[in-house]
């Protein structure tokens, strides 16, 4: 099997050449759902799944609704596969990736719905990065005739505040673009901030691209409410139990004029920062607006409580074995 | 009469930024008008005068932000005018002007040193320090506590658009200062590894807000937010006694190019209607600064306008009369 392919969707997840989590892990189900109908043994699919989901966590591994959507995925493998062998698996690997991605855009669409009641016409609104929810939120927002204009910032290291400034504006909204450091110089422009999330922790802290969080401590100085649309997949189980989320941090790109520096200087640039949940005035879910402090009872309503949850290592341990067995 | 070359170039060097950063643009217009004084050719005192206040207001006019600037220009000025109102001959004018020019300009390098040598006694051995944008007065201090023997870590903010925080870089590495280069996104993150914050001004109003490049009220914020304390070095020249009049302190915006790199997304974002705004500068309030560091000494920012008291007294009191003998007029 040539894995190569597979393993270069994670490098392009990673190089953040596919933008926003949404879109990595839509991208993701779809690889993982086509190695595994290339597998000519249950051998061979344990060891090529394995490896690929690994590459996809390690490329993306803030990425709550990623760790989420790939153990279920793998759940559903290894009981199919120790049931009813290898081709039982690859047909269950086709409907989990379509039930899980169609789940996936239903919950967005739902917290974009929900979101939008929230936007007032003529409502200036700061966000962060680039968040395929937001979009989808000011789009509904738009074809209910409210107007609103967007401030987008830069969003270094990555630079995707001048694709959502882009994409927004190919809505028709009117755009204002502008570098990360002049946020706290915009807020007092601004009547609310809309942000994406990558993962929500259980004390209700928010993971997302660097830089929300000073966007949250500006919004706050200015008492401008801050709202994170999070549906239910974005909630990380794994907290729940002391996990810590890993923060990624990079090299930092130097732009032309600092070329020379290249090698000589270290540099620390975090790809995420945690947002603390007093800032946050509400996570808008698929199941309505709570406060950051009310996710744990969200969480008690769809794993139960205490939460039942596996890990995804617990997982393809599972899967792993189920090929032993067979 | 012809104007100089010297005081267009200078002008134009500034509007470019080849020359930036607020002293070093207050020294370059001190020189430019020294350097218009010895080019003036005219035989007549009235002349020179006129000549001079041309001069003047085209350096004036190539940066709106940086009160240094018309600090130093007021200071070279003031003191032609004083001698002109005294009767002195042509001569002597070009004389007042050129001393002025070069007593400004070594006062502000010996500031900058003052500014090093006080504020170097705030830092401790072992602290991590982090500065924003690229100030001489700021990374004087930084250096004072390198040299006598203090272990110091910076981080450095890139500070987007123009990336000054690369030259900052260089120059901390160039006296072997260990230095961290970091995305301005990443301030809130970073700011919880640091000890003290000390950044430049461009400009102290008479309220003690100072006027820096953008960003730094964001990370003075994130300090106050972490509770580290935040220090501004600025020397006096950089008070501005305008605001002690109402004056608003205009903030530049430049050009969207410096923000929008790629010529081909700026040519798409522009079709698509998006306004690309890009301030030079923000205003940090008074009460998130801890200091402010000036070659005077340490003062509060509320403070400010006993330095502006101190320093341009005469300056506001001719501006005020000016200013009530013209309302008055109206009325």
């Amino acid at each position: 099997m040539d894995v190569g392919k597979y393993l270069k969707v994670a490098e392009d997840i990673k190089k953040g050449s596919i933008l926003s989590s949404t879109k990595a892990v839509l991208a993701s189900l779809i690889a993982l759902r086509d190695l595994v109908q290339e597998a000519r043994s249950a051998e061979e699919l344990v060891e090529y799944y394995s490896r690929v989901v690994k590459a996809f966590v390690d490329a993306r591994p803030t990425s709550a609704v990623l760790i989420n959507s790939l153990r279920d995925l793998t759940y559903a493998l290894a009981i199919s596969l120790a049931e009813g062998g290898l081709e039982e698996a690859k047909q269950r690997a086709i409907e989990e990736a379509r039930r899980i991605a169609e789940n996936i855009r239903k919950i967005n669409r739902e917290v974009a719905i929900i979101a939008s009641r929230r936007i007032e016409d003529g409502d200036a609104i700061m966000t962060f990065s680039y968040s395929t929810v937001v979009l989808e939120t000011l789009r509904i927002a738009r074809d209910r005739g409210k107007e609103v204009t967007l401030y987008t910032p830069e969003s270094r290291p990555g630079g995707e505040g001048f694709k959502m400034a882009e994409e927004a504006a190919k809505l028709g909204l009117k755009v204002v673009a502008f570098v990360d450091s002049a946020i706290r110089m915009f807020m007092k422009d601004v009547d609310k901030v809309i942000v994406g999330a990558d993962a929500v922790a259980a004390n209700g802290a928010v993971v997302n691209k660097v830089g929300t969080s000073m966007l949250a401590l500006a919004a706050h100085e200015s008492r401008v409410r801050m709202f994170v649309l999070a549906g239910t997949l974005k909630f990380s189980p794994e907290t729940f139990f002391g996990e810590l989320i890993e923060l990624e941090t990079t090299e930092l790109k130097l732009l032309p004029e600092g070329k020379d520096l290249a090698g000589r200087v270290k540099t620390l640039a975090p790809l995420f920062d945690v947002t603390p949940p007093e800032y946050i005035d509400a996570i808008v879910t698929e199941r309505g607006l709570v406060a950051p402090q009310a996710v744990i009872m969200v969480v008690r309503e769809i794993y139960g409580w205490p939460p039942r949850i596996t890990t995804l290592d617990f997982e393809l341990e599972k899967l792993a074995k189920a090929v032993r067995a067979g | 009469m012809r104007m100089a070359q010297e005081v267009l170039r200078t002008a134009d060097d500034i509007k470019a930024m080849r020359v930036r950063g607020a002293g070093r643009i207050a020294r370059a217009a001190a020189r430019a008008l020294a350097a218009a004084a010895k080019a003036f050719e005219g035989k007549n005192r009235d002349e020179f005068l006129k000549y001079m206040e041309g001069a003047a207001e085209i350096l004036r006019s190539s940066r709106p932000t940086a009160v240094s600037l018309p600090n130093a220009i007021s200071y070279v000025m003031f003191r032609l005018r004083r001698a002109y109102d005294a009767g002195a001959p042509l001569e002597d004018l070009r004389e007042v002007v050129i001393s002025a020019a070069e007593e400004f300009i070594d006062y502000s390098r010996r500031a900058v040193e003052m500014i090093g040598e006080i504020g170097s006694k705030f830092i401790r051995s072992g602290d991590v320090v982090m500065t924003h944008c690229n100030s001489s007065a700021a990374l004087a201090v930084i250096r004072k506590a390198h040299e006598s023997g203090k272990d110091i870590k910076v981080y450095a903010t890139e500070t987007r658009p123009k990336c000054q925080g690369y030259i900052t870089t260089r120059q901390l590495l160039s006296w072997g200062i260990d230095v961290k280069l970091i995305p301005d996104s990443a301030m809130r993150v970073v700011i919880r590894r640091v000890d003290k914050v000390i950044v430049g001004a461009d400009t102290v109003a008479a309220n003690g807000a100072v006027v820096n490049k953008v960003g730094t009220s964001m990370l003075a914020l994130a300090a106050k937010e972490a509770n580290v304390p935040f220090y501004v070095a600025a020397e006096t020249y950089k008070f501005s006694p305008a605001t002690v009049l109402g004056e608003i302190v205009v903030i530049e915006e430049r050009s969207p190019g410096e923000v929008v790199r790629d010529a081909d997304r700026l040519a798409l974002l522009r079709k698509l209607g998006v306004t690309i705004r890009n301030p030079s500068f923000d205003i940090t309030p008074p009460g998130y600064i801890t200091a402010i560091i000036t070659e005077k000494g340490l003062i509060p920012p509320q403070a400010a306008s006993l330095v502006l008291k101190e320093e341009y007294g005469w300056a506001i009191a001719t501006e005020a009369a000016r200013i009530f003998a013209e309302i008055e007029e109206v009325a």
